[in-house]
C-alpha cells in the first residue's frame, strides 16, 4: 500500500484524537486557569485562521487584523454597557461592524494592487488604537477599558465548550472554503493576479469576498472575547495583536488554515507558560516572525510534509 | 463574406512621450489566422494588452463582434470570448497542471459555456497532450510544456478569439513543431487566432495574413508571401537575414 493511500485516514485519526482530548479535557484537568488559557487559544485560532484565508490563501497582506477583532469587541462593550442593548443584539452588531469595516477598507483598497492594502490596514488599526487609547477615552474608557459587559454563559467550563464549538465550526468552514473551487480561485490570485484575470476570474470580487469573510470572522472572535472577558481594553486593537496574527500563522504554516490554528494554540499556551515574556510580546512576536521566515518559512505543518516526502523517497529506494 | 470578429479603430497608447501604439486601425475576420510581426519595441505586446483589457488606451476603440469593448475589464472580455497567453509564461506554479486548467474551466462553467468541469478540463489537457502530467506541479514542467499549459488555460476559457504572444520563444525545434500542430488544430476547430511571433518560419507557415508593426504603426498588411516581398518590411524589420529568408 502506498503512503498516499495511508495519508488521509491518518489525518482523520489525528483530528479525532484531538476532538476526544479537547472534549474530555475539562474533566481530566479541572484547573480553571488552564481552561481559561485554552478559551483564549480557541479565540486566537479563529483570529489566526481568518487572517490566513485573506493573506495566506489570497496573498493580500493585512497588517492590521486586530482592527476587526477590536472594533467588534468595543462595539459589543459599548452597546451592551452604555446603550444597555441585550447581549445577543450587541454581539450581532459587533460582528456586523467588523463586516462593515471590511467593506469600507476592502472596496477601495482591493481595486488597486501593490502595498495599498498593507498600508491601509496598518493605518486603520493604528488609528483605532489611538482613538481607543486617547482621542475617544470618553467612549472606550482608555486604559481602564469598558467593564461590566454581560456574558452569554457563566463559568469557565461552559465558555470552554462554547468557544471550542464556535472555533471548530469556523475552522471547518474555512477549511472547506480553502479546498473548494473558491479556494482554488483565491490561490490563483495569490500566485499571479494577471494570469487569474486572463483565466476570466473576477479578481477584485474574489479578493473582496475573502476580505469580508476574513474580517467578519475576526469580528466573531472579538465579540466572543468581549462577552467572555467582560472587559475590553486597548489590548484588542493593539499592534501586538495584529502582529500575533502573522506570528501564529508563520509558526503553524501560512496558507494552510490548519497551520495557523496550530500556531495560535502553541503560542498562546507558550506565552501563558512564560508569563514574564508578556511585556516583551511585540519583540518576541517579531523575533519569531524573522526566525520562521529565515529557517522554516512553511511553518510546523511543512515539517510533516517533508517527513512524508522523505519516507516516500526511502520507500521508492527500497521498492 | 466572413464578418469581422475584431475591429481596432484609431487605437493609440502613449507611455509619457513614447507612442507604443500609434493610431492603429485594422480588423480580423472570423476564423482568420493573423500573424503580427515587428522588431522589438514595435508595440506588439502593447497592442495585445489593449485588445485584452490589460491596458487602457490613450485614445481609440476596440470592437469585438461589433460591440464596443474598450471600457470592459479583462475578465469581462474573457467572458465574451477573448483569451490570451503571455509572452513571459505565467503558470500558477504551486498548483497542479490540472488545477491550472480547472480555474478557467470553472469560470466557463459558471458562465454557462461548459457543462462538466472535470470532463472539460481533461479534454483540454488531452488536446495539448498534458493529460499524463496533470497531477504534476506546474513549476516542475519543462519550458515547452509550460507553453502548452498556457495555451490549455486560454482554451479552457472557451474563446472565439485567441491571442498568442510569442508562444514559440525559448523552444527547441522539436517543441516548436509539436506546438505548431496544437495551434493549427485549434484554428481548425474554428477559433480565430492572432499570433505575435519572432520565430518567423512558424508564423509564416501558420498565418493566412500578416501585419507588420514598426514604431507603433502598421507598415505592411498582406499575405505571408506579400510580406516577404515588401521592401519596406525587409528594410525596417527583416534586414539582411530577411532578404535571404525571402529569397528562399
Amino acid at each position: 500500500m502506498s503512503i498516499e493511500a495511508l495519508k488521509l485516514p491518518k489525518r482523520y485519526k489525528l483530528v479525532i484524537l484531538y476532538l476526544i482530548i479537547a472534549i474530555l479535557l475539562p474533566f481530566i484537568i479541572p484547573s480553571i486557569y488552564i481552561l481559561h488559557v485554552l478559551i483564549l487559544a480557541h479565540l486566537y485560532v479563529i483570529y489566526a485562521t481568518s487572517w490566513d484565508i485573506l493573506t495566506g490563501y489570497t496573498g493580500q497582506l493585512n497588517l492590521g487584523h486586530a482592527m476587526f477583532f477590536g472594533l467588534s469587541a468595543y462595539v459589543v462593550g459599548i452597546t451592551n454597557t452604555m446603550l444597555n442593548f441585550p447581549l445577543t443584539l450587541s454581539i450581532l452588531i459587533g460582528i456586523a461592524s467588523a463586516f462593515l469595516l471590511s467593506l469600507v477598507v476592502g472596496i477601495p483598497c482591493l481595486r488597486l494592487r501593490g502595498p495599498y492594502l498593507a498600508i491601509t490596514t496598518f493605518s486603520f488599526s493604528w488609528v483605532l488604537f489611538l482613538l481607543a487609547s486617547s482621542a475617544m477615552i470618553w467612549l472606550s474608557g482608555g486604559e481602564e477599558g469598558i467593564r461590566g459587559i454581560n456574558t452569554l454563559l457563566v463559568g469557565t467550563r461552559p465558555n470552554y465548550y462554547l468557544s471550542l464549538f464556535v472555533m471548530l465550526l469556523i475552522v471547518f468552514f474555512l477549511y472547506k472554503i480553502a479546498n473548494s473551487d473558491l479556494g482554488l480561485m483565491l490561490k490563483a490570485i495569490k500566485e499571479d493576479e494577471d494570469a487569474a484575470l486572463a483565466c476570466g476570474v473576477d479578481t477584485t470580487r474574489y479578493k473582496l469576498l475573502a476580505f469580508i469573510i476574513s474580517g467578519t470572522l475576526a469580528g466573531v472572535a472579538g465579540a466572543f472575547y468581549a462577552q467572555y472577558m467582560r472587559i475590553v481594553t486597548t489590548d484588542v486593537v493593539s499592534l501586538e495583536l495584529s502582529a500575533s496574527a502573522i506570528a501564529f500563522s508563520l509558526v503553524g504554516g501560512i496558507g494552510t488554515i490548519i497551520g495557523p490554528a496550530i500556531g495560535a494554540y502553541i503560542l498562546t499556551i507558550l506565552f501563558e507558560g512564560f508569563a514574564w515574556l508578556a511585556d516583551y510580546r511585540v519583540f518576541v512576536y517579531n523575533l519569531i516572525i524573522v526566525l520562521f521566515v529565515l529557517f522554516l518559512p512553511g511553518g510546523i505543518v511543512s515539517l510533516r510534509e517533508s517527513l512524508i516526502e522523505k519516507r516516500r523517497r526511502v520507500s521508492e529506494h527500497e521498492g | 463574406m466572413r464578418d469581422d470578429i475584431l475591429r481596432v479603430e484609431r487605437l493609440s497608447k502613449h507611455f509619457r512621450g513614447l507612442k507604443a501604439v500609434d493610431d492603429i486601425t485594422f480588423s480580423v475576420k472570423e476564423r482568420e489566422f493573423l500573424g503580427v510581426i515587428g522588431p522589438n519595441g514595435a508595440g506588439k505586446t502593447t497592442l495585445f494588452n489593449l485588445i485584452t483589457g490589460f491596458l487602457k488606451p490613450t485614445s481609440g476603440s476596440v470592437y469585438f463582434k461589433d460591440r464596443d469593448i474598450t471600457r470592459l475589464k479583462s475578465h469581462e472580455r474573457v467572458k465574451l470570448g477573448i483569451a490570451r497567453t503571455f509572452q513571459v509564461t505565467r503558470p500558477f506554479k504551486k498548483l497542479s497542471v490540472k488545477e491550472n486548467v480547472k480555474i478557467p474551466a470553472i469560470v466557463s462553467h459558471r458562465d454557462g459555456k461548459v457543462d462538466n468541469v472535470e470532463e472539460f478540463t481533461d479534454q483540454i489537457l488531452e488536446m495539448v497532450d498534458l493529460i499524463k502530467k496533470k497531477d504534476l506541479k506546474a513549476e516542475n514542467l519543462p519550458h515547452g510544456e509550460i507553453r502548452k499549459l498556457e495555451i490549455a488555460r486560454a482554451m479552457a476559457t472557451k474563446p472565439e478569439l485567441l491571442l498568442l504572444d510569442e508562444p514559440f520563444s525559448g523552444l527547441t525545434s522539436e517543441e516548436i513543431s509539436a506546438l505548431q500542430d496544437v495551434i493549427a488544430r485549434i484554428h481548425e476547430e474554428g477559433i480565430t487566432v492572432i499570433l505575435i511571433e519572432h520565430v518567423l518560419k512558424a508564423c509564416m507557415a501558420l498565418s493566412e495574413r500578416i501585419i507588420v508593426l514598426n514604431y507603433g504603426k502598421i507598415i505592411a498588411d498582406g499575405s505571408p508571401e506579400e510580406i516577404c516581398m515588401d521592401k519596406q518590411v525587409i528594410e525596417a524589420y527583416l534586414g539582411k537575414r530577411g532578404m535571404e529568408f525571402a529569397a528562399g
